[in-house]
């Protein structure tokens, strides 16, 4: 055992953790907007809309890192649009990382999400109509609050995966102690380190949360009144 | 105000809805959408409610049509209350917040909906889910729902088809003072005979997608088939009980004395329904046997189908026969002629009416 190395590498962690939370409080919102059209809408390009909103699901992690990296750079319209308001830049920030965990994310968020909002009763949303309700206040009034359970899950499952994101974390923030080496990059540090005891730590804790967060999702799923 | 419809929709394999109706906004009253299922009663309601879009035609509205062309009033701009068949309460709020859904915020809301609690037998549910309440307490409450905004008009559909008997008839004999106190017109959709006659103040009856016939509901009904593959017909009148005893129902029609059998319950109307397999001719002058009802009357329309002839009566209201041909020969009947109509008080049904349609 390395005597100078701490029983674990704890700013690694709470970034993880500060990551994450950040990521699922900023999709919220978002996922609720999104999630709209894509359970109820009917207008063309809702497939394309789809396909690109789940492509996260399957493409290599590095190859999205990839893609930020270069629309994030300090050349990049993007970056330079930022570096203005903000005076920093994306790469290799916690901003940077946080954008790119959100986009990663996306899916997690929304499946659960627009698979509830499938599942209301579409009388209920007729009832509401006729009682004088447009479909924005129906969505937030009779079909979201329905759909909670699935909204919940979304949230769980996205701060799940945000807290183990690996290849677009790399690409985008690197690996700098304290700002952007989250939780998994430091288990790839140890593991390049030998330091083998400090990395089965880490692992087995980003096991054992993984493992209680798909129990607690797979409950609220077998709760779900049909 | 008149409310004109006149649409048309085809669903992918369902027959062509085209029909057209008005309703009369300004005034109470009940209409009646009969026919038998899947003959397209539940869209054109849906039509109507905007919840449903047209293939084309005209929902008129004086100061502004609901559907014309392209240009389309969304549902919630309506102003029209629908009850579904099974309520589609909504499960995550309590009875007061959906009796509460359709009606803004400010003071006016509490108020109007402890006073639908009161009226529609709902006090002490208030605080209650959906989910813990009888189906005849959420019809209740979801024609409660329906009327809180005070709609321009409101919507029924088989409103007391998710109900057991006892229920259903419960319910059934409050409807029409429900409605009423806030005077606000209906349309009911439903292919029971029962509830159609003794709700409906007007009739339109529905056929594969179309409105084939329309009046009052004994007017409609007369001459109709009693139940589909089945060679009786049946008279339907209006009647006002003038006394009852031994389990009979005096009824009078015009100026015609009728008993039929008591259903029980309070009412002061009834439509009487009438077997034309229970009414049997005789001469003007035939001796009383143990039917309980003789009416004088004159023929109107004799027809012979095979062994059976069917024979129209005016006997102060219309009435059909159905008697065999052999014996329509024997007393040398025709058009024109004066007999007596027997009618066995057992082949009368009465319906009972409830309120003063």
């Amino acid at each position: 055992m390395n005597p100078a190395a701490p029983w674990m590498d704890w700013s690694a962690a709470a970034l993880s953790v500060r990551l994450a939370l950040s990521a699922v409080a900023l999709l919220t919102p978002l996922g609720i907007a999104l999630a709209w059209p894509l359970a109820y809408g009917r207008f063309r390009g809702k497939v394309v809309l789809e396909a690109a909103l789940l492509m996260p699901l399957v493409l290599p992690p590095t190859v999205l890192g990839f893609y930020l990296l270069q629309s994030f750079g300090p050349r990049s319209p993007l970056g330079q649009a930022w570096g203005f308001l903000t005076g920093g830049t994306l790469v290799f920030s916690f901003s940077g990382l946080l954008i790119a965990t959100l986009l990663i994310n996306l899916p997690f968020f929304l499946q659960p999400l627009v698979a509830s909002l499938g599942g209301v009763d579409r009388r209920l949303l007729e009832a509401s109509s006729t009682l004088g309700h447009g479909r924005i206040s129906t969505y937030l009034r009779v079909a979201l609050p329905l759909s909670w359970r699935g909204l919940l899950a979304g949230a769980i499952l996205a701060f799940a995966h945000g807290m183990g994101e690996f290849g677009v974390v790399l690409m985008v923030g690197g690996n700098l102690p304290g700002r952007t080496r989250t939780l998994s990059i430091a288990l790839f540090d140890q593991v390049q380190a030998f330091d083998m005891e400090a990395a089965h730590r880490t692992a087995f804790a980003l096991l054992a949360f993984a493992f209680l967060v798909l129990l607690s999702t797979a409950w609220l799923r077998a709760r779900e009144p049909r | 105000m008149k409310l004109t419809v006149d649409v048309h929709r085809q669903f992918a394999n369902g027959p062509l809805i085209q029909a057209a109706l008005e309703v009369d906004l300004d005034r109470f009253g009940i209409t009646v959408l009969f026919g038998p299922s899947g003959c397209g009663k539940t869209t054109l309601l849906r039509l109507i409610a905007g919840l449903e879009r047209p293939d084309g035609g005209l929902i008129g509205l004086e100061g502004g049509d609901w559907f014309k062309g392209s240009e389309r009033v969304p549902a919630h701009h309506r102003h029209v209350g629908y009850v579904f068949q099974e309520g589609a309460l909504f499960p995550h709020l309590s009875v007061a917040a959906n009796l509460g859904f359709g009606l803004g915020r400010g003071p006016v809301r509490a108020g109007r909906i402890a006073e639908l609690v009161q009226r529609f037998g709902l006090a002490g549910l208030e605080h209650r889910r959906p989910g813990e309440l009888s189906g005849g307490q959420k019809q209740r409450v979801a024609l409660a729902r329906a009327l809180a905004p005070r709609p321009r008009l409101v919507l029924l559909d088989e409103p007391f088809a998710s109900l057991d008997r006892p229920a259903a008839e419960e319910l059934r004999h409050e409807l029409r003072a429900m409605l009423k106190a806030d005077g606000i017109p209906a349309v009911l959709v439903t292919h029971d005979r029962g509830e159609a006659l003794s709700l409906g103040d007007r009739m339109l009856r529905m056929e594969a997608g179309r409105i084939v016939q329309e009046g009052r509901p004994e007017d409609v009904l007369t001459g109709g088939p009693r139940e589909p593959d089945y060679a009786g017909t049946e008279s339907v009148v209006l009647a006002r009980v003038v006394g009852r005893r031994e389990g009979l129902l005096c009824l009078e029609v015009g100026s015609t004395l009728l008993f039929a059998p008591d259903p029980g319950g309070d009412f002061r109307q009834a439509r009487l329904c009438i077997r034309s397999e229970g009414v049997s001719l005789d001469h003007a002058s035939g001796a009383p046997g143990s039917s309980r009802n003789h009416l004088a009357g004159r023929i109107v329309a004799l027809e012979i189908q095979g062994a059976l002839a069917r024979v129209r009566l005016d006997c102060g209201f219309a009435l059909e026969a159905l008697v065999t041909a052999w014996a329509c020969r024997d007393l040398g009947l025709g058009v024109g002629d004066t007999v007596t109509a027997l009618v066995k008080a057992t082949a009368i049904q009465v319906i009972p009416v409830d309120g003063d349609a």
